[in-house]
């Protein structure tokens, strides 16, 4: 057997510590330049720990759903409709309840409870969803609008992928990516080391972004599929 | 060479007929075993700096001594628990001349080495929760740790020091680098050539002129 697809932070410390030839004495600062590496890259660049799912039971009485404390930002959510996500719409005009009353929220400008017109829309295309929401990042919470046609929502989310409650774990391609950002970061502030080093190190890490985001491309016969489903069999004339 | 082939090295130099005449006779000991140590801690803090110019702390191995069961102890009053260091280690920076810390049988396990007063620093950053390593921190004569896994709690420690020649025993051998050996030796002969001359005449003062 090979040596395992998945490493700890710890492998991407020594990883470090066996490129810059390095003893242990600055290990902890090193450590957490790897961590804020996982952080930003997973952020920002990379699918290094995959997407978080979380389900919700909709409170029918708020509409609103907290939340998790770890929530950078969502890719998806929506509910389950025969073993697939549907989503909901993204509607930026759903007022935010700023006022609470026995602890629930209640908006001070309820106005009318016209339903959305979603169906007066016959003829249009795809993108409507029966549920409409809006993310109200400040309070961190999720409010909900429309008939609920299932109780329950699902939303995907990433985080900073770095786990405080088990092993973090990293895809062995991404460890160059990783340990090339505390390289470079750990010598960007440094005003002693000279600015060719700093673009230098800065130039390695971009290369490594590049070649660890080539990773997360479709494989061929995934593309040739995404072209086949273009073709059509129809009669020649 | 052991540290007592040194030490009696220097003493049949100063006691031989190729000895200055003005040094000649006249040494103690115990004086040359302190202007040894001096000289060695010296040579230790050159290796350090070669060690890092050539990023080769390898060079730091052969001046490293092992102390096995290092008791972990509690402070009460301040909740956290310490070891005494079993020797006082050579002052280097960083922190270096405490070379190891770690559990007696699991040393790819060894504790972090942090500042001691950074404590805020790596408790609002996740590095020491989200990986859950030990670390420790130095006070004086102590080291204090840091989210101390309690599984070590009760059992002894392995510490490696980089420690002054004075810890060491007679009949250990003493590694210098081959180019600092003479030097040592010259030094400290010119040192004791340095020392101011003694009065001749005993009049119950001072002795030095």
């Amino acid at each position: 057997m090979d040596s395992p697809g998945v490493v700890n932070l710890r492998y991407c410390l020594a990883s470090l510590k066996n490129k810059l030839n390095v003893d242990s004495a600055d290990d902890e600062r090193y450590l957490q330049l790897i961590i804020d590496g996982v952080s930003e890259l997973n952020m920002f660049h990379l699918d290094i720990s995959g997407v978080q799912t979380v389900v919700y039971d909709i409170n029918t009485t708020t509409n609103i759903v907290e939340l998790p404390k770890d929530f950078i930002d969502y890719t998806r959510i929506g509910f389950v409709v025969n073993g697939q996500i549907q989503n909901f719409t993204v509607n930026p005009n759903i007022s935010i309840p700023i006022t609470q009353e026995c602890g629930l929220d209640t908006n001070p400008f309820p106005g009318t409870s016209l339903p959305i017109p979603t169906y007066q829309h016959f003829g249009k295309g795809g993108g409507y969803s029966p549920l409409n929401y809006r993310v109200d990042k400040r309070k961190r919470r999720i409010i909900i609008v429309g008939a609920a046609t299932n109780d329950q929502m699902v939303m995907e989310y990433f985080s900073t992928g770095i786990s405080m409650t088990s092993e973090t774990l990293i895809p062995r391609q991404y460890v160059p990516a990783v340990v090339a950002y505390a390289i470079w970061q750990s010598i960007e502030y440094d005003p002693r080391v000279p600015m060719n080093d700093k673009q230098r190190k800065a130039q390695i890490y971009k290369q490594e972004v590049q070649r660890a985001s080539m990773s997360e491309m479709p494989s061929l016969d995934e593309m040739m599929m995404a072209i086949y489903q273009g073709y059509g069999g129809s009669i020649h004339r | 060479m052991n540290k007592r082939e040194y030490i009696a090295l220097l003493i049949d130099y100063f006691s031989g007929g190729a000895c200055p005449a003005d040094l000649r006779g006249r040494y103690d000991e115990r004086v040359m075993e302190r202007y040894f140590e001096m000289f060695y801690t010296d040579v230790i803090y050159n290796v350090h700096r070669n060690a890092v110019t050539y990023s080769d702390y390898s060079q730091f191995d052969a001046y490293a001594k092992s102390y096995e069961d290092v008791a972990i102890l509690k402070n009460e009053s301040r909740n956290e628990y310490y070891s005494v260091l079993p020797a006082t280690p050579i002052e280097l920076p960083k922190n270096r001349g405490i070379r190891q810390v770690s559990p007696m049988q699991s040393q790819e396990y060894k504790f972090f080495p942090a500042k001691n007063n950074d404590a805020d620093v790596r408790g609002a950053l996740e590095g020491q929760s989200a990986v859950g390593y030990t670390s420790y921190y130095r006070e004086g004569g102590k080291v204090f740790y840091r989210r101390l896994n309690p599984i070590y709690i009760g059992k002894g420690l392995l510490f490696k020091l980089i420690v002054p020649l004075s810890e060491f025993e007679d009949t250990d051998n003493i590694g210098i680098p081959g180019i600092n050996a003479s030097q040592i030796f010259m030094a400290i002969v010119e040192i004791m050539r340095g020392r101011p001359a003694e009065k001749k005449s005993n009049n119950d003062s001072s002795k030095q002129v």
